[in-house]
């Protein structure tokens, strides 16, 4: 048959591309994670977790240590394709009452998780067993999962915005390569500095490559001490409109926006996906000497400068400020959430799981192995934070740069219910006024920040 | 003789081209796959340095890939022959057959079209958790039986027969079920077919629900599984594009296996037509 013979010359033609190259695949490669037996007569806790990859293994490591730890409970952990999975799946479960006992779940998502009404705050937990686990968490990351004066969630993983560089193109520049805090002006001209044209005007090197990141932009609000959300970014009381449409993240935009008109800077549009990736790739190799992204990303970019072999060295400063800001950033990362769900022995095991999590063992053990630092303090003094700390010094810097911030509600951070929504229409905004389609930023974000809110308007009148 | 021959390789050259930008995303995904695990691939891979080892890792490191892979199979195929079986029998009364209340069930069949797949998100997946159907082949395929669309299409279809034909075979001694099999169905190979890969596509492809209905990994299907070789913060692609390239795998196979059939029938319906 003529169907049988195309398969036989696709057969040998794979056959023939795999012969090329597979005597590499000898060497051995790390396996994925694999679950520990349930022990008989334990409790099952179920536990969802949205951190994938590299980091996915790393809490499943977690896991099997809390599993082998002790008998009473088993921990059945299931990975989920990421965090706004996660969540979604989460709440669509709610009305068919399967929840996990204990669910990871990113920053933005608190006041949806409050809003579940199925959730036992970690602070009555805290507070009926008398433990000081909340004057161990890091300040930043306490106050950002507090909602008023209740701590919700156990921080498991937390991170800070930071301004990556290039050490090597810095020192060529003759640029200063170990200052911290930067201004605008000081990085738009820095960048411009930077760059490298070859003779026809064709740029071969840009000063700084940024992916539009509602994320970055929140920080920098932050950093100038302005809300987000109004009132006060729903701390005390529940967020009622976006006001992120200040002169604050005008000037933010405006910078960003002067460094592509000028040829020092490049767009790679709005942040996920391949635009990051190719963000990334641009930092790595040496094309783009400065960019904007989360310490998780620190090792990611240690080992991608070092296999490119550019000779890019990477750098670490805060977040740049318009000159005269306080500074401060808002801490990202995800944290542990207790459900209601369940008999008492597994709500009894979820909680032992979530502090056996939160120990400085286990703390320091997730943050050495991952990009995250650790929210509880104790962990610093574990050896193996010590040996990371040592093996990546820049990770120092954007725990300086957490421990500098003031605590304000504008370095809180927002806490609404529609922040996923929220961010992908200041990220357009940012697309439509960085590409030249909207002529001023206030335009933009004004017309972002007023959708928002009526997003924000509805969610709150099905929620309260 | 010559002119012919330039022709001939002017054809081909055209043709080359042509698939070369169809199987581009394809040709991509085995690029990004071979360089090894580096945030900054190029287009195209050095060739003296092939690594091959994200296709051997995809497996050593997701166990369960192969049964996601089957997972996938059975499910698709099942909807796929559940949804021809109940369109082809709920499509032929519409088409041939008289009998009051015919425009209504016609109607509310393809009204059934109107309504947005989200809004029956909760109720499906209430009925399939009532029934603790989670972590089931069944709570993933028997919300996809039945298809507005697939009544429609076949109902069409069958209506383009001539009204002659039935005529005749009942003239001849025909019943109505040994007509719809020995006569409607094989003269509506076309439409069969259409419907049969559009399910089974849709199907394959699905994300939601199986990520919703599904708690236990080793119930996944290929389309949710994959997702575990994303990586949260710094994306090296090689795993996800050698992962995407295996799961892709049996739909091509099956693609150059079942290409002929698919064309020759696609295009015998519109000769006729």
């Amino acid at each position: 048959m003529r169907s049988s013979s195309r398969i036989a010359i696709l057969a040998l033609a794979l056959g023939g591309l795999a012969a090329l190259g597979f005597s590499q695949a000898a060497a051995a490669a790390p396996t994925g994670v694999e679950a520990l037996p349930q022990s008989a007569g334990s409790t099952k806790v179920s536990f969802w977790f949205g951190l994938t990859g590299v980091n996915g293994d790393v809490v499943r490591q977690v896991v099997n240590k809390y599993n082998a730890s002790q008998t009473k409970y088993y921990v059945d952990a299931v990975s989920q394709p990421d965090y706004d999975a996660t969540i979604n799946k989460l709440n669509t479960s709610l009305a068919g009452g399967e929840l996990p006992n204990v669910v990871q779940i990113y920053d933005i998502g608190t006041q949806r998780m409050i809003d579940t009404k199925k959730i036992i705050p970690v602070q009555t937990l805290i507070d009926k067993e008398k433990l000081g686990l909340i004057k161990d968490l890091e300040p930043a990351v306490a106050s950002y999962y507090t909602i008023a004066g209740t701590l919700y969630s156990m921080p498991f993983n937390s991170s800070a915005p930071v301004m990556y560089f290039d050490k090597t193109a810095f020192k060529e520049a003759g640029l200063d390569a170990s200052k911290r805090v930067w201004t605008y002006d000081e990085v738009a001209a820095a960048a411009k500095a930077l760059v490298k044209k070859d003779s026809s005007g064709k740029v071969l090197r840009h000063g700084i490559g940024f992916t539009l990141y509602s994320w970055i932009l929140e920080e920098e609000l932050a950093t100038q001490g302005v809300l987000f959300a109004d009132p006060g970014n729903g701390r005390q009381t529940r967020a009622q409109k976006l006001v992120f449409n200040s002169s604050a993240a005008e000037k933010w935009l405006d910078f960003l926006k002067s460094t592509v008109d000028s040829g020092s800077g490049e767009s790679f549009g709005i942040d996920g996906g391949a635009n990051s990736a190719a963000r990334d790739a641009a930092f790595v190799t040496g094309e783009a000497c400065i960019t904007f992204n989360s310490i998780a990303s620190l090792r990611g970019y240690i080992k991608g400068a070092k296999d490119s072999g550019n000779g890019v060295e990477v750098g670490v400063a805060y977040i740049p400020r318009p000159a005269g800001a306080p500074g401060g950033v808002i801490i990202g990362g995800a944290s542990l959430w207790i459900t209601n769900t369940g008999t008492s022995a597994e709500q009894a095991g979820a909680w032992d799981f979530v502090k056996f999590a939160s120990s400085p063992a286990v703390q320091a053990f997730f943050a050495s192995n991952t990009g995250y630092y650790p929210p509880h303090t104790a962990a610093y003094a574990v050896q193996d934070m010590k040996d990371a700390l040592a093996l990546y010094p820049q990770f120092q810097v954007a725990i300086d740069e957490l421990r500098a911030t003031k605590a304000s509600p504008a370095t809180q951070g927002a806490v609404l219910g529609t922040f996923v929504k929220t961010r992908t229409n200041v990220q357009s905004a940012m697309e439509q006024y960085i590409s030249g389609k909207v002529p001023s930023a206030k335009q933009a974000l004004d017309a972002a920040a007023s959708m928002s809110s009526s997003e924000l308007g509805e969610y709150d009148s099905m929620s309260d | 003789m010559r002119a012919g021959c330039l022709a001939r390789a002017a054809r081909y050259a055209l043709l080359t081209l042509a698939s070369l930008v169809v199987l581009f995303p394809l040709l991509f995904c085995l690029s990004v796959s071979l360089q090894g695990d580096t945030v900054a691939p190029r287009l195209v891979p050095e060739l003296g340095k092939l690594d091959w080892r994200a296709f051997v890792e995809v497996f050593r490191k997701e166990h369960n890939m192969l049964r996601w892979i089957l997972n996938s199979f059975v499910v698709a195929a099942a909807v796929t022959l559940g949804q021809v079986a109940v369109s082809a029998l709920a499509a032929y009364p519409l088409a041939m057959l008289r009998f009051p209340g015919k425009t209504f069930f016609f109607f509310f069949f393809v009204g059934s079209l109107m309504i947005p797949w989200e809004s029956t998100i909760i109720p499906n997946y209430l009925t399939i958790a009532s029934l603790h159907w989670k972590d089931s082949y069944q709570g993933l395929i028997l919300p996809f039986l039945a298809s507005g669309f697939g009544i429609f299409l076949l109902r069409q279809s069958f209506m383009t027969l001539p009204k002659e034909l039935y005529e005749a075979a009942v003239i001849e001694g025909c019943g109505r079920a040994r007509y719809l099999a020995s006569v409607l169905l094989p003269l509506s190979r076309p439409a069969l077919a259409t419907l049969a890969v559009y399910a089974f596509l849709t199907t394959w492809n699905q994300y939601y629900w199986p990520l919703l209905v599904i708690d236990d990994p080793a119930w996944r299907t290929a389309q949710v599984g994959i997702t575990a070789f994303r990586s949260s913060e710094i994306a090296s692609f090689n795993l996800q594009m050698a992962a995407n390239l295996v799961v892709m795998a049996p739909t091509i196979v099956l693609l150059v296996v079942g290409q002929k059939q698919l064309v020759s029938g696609l295009t015998a319906g519109a000769l006729k037509g």
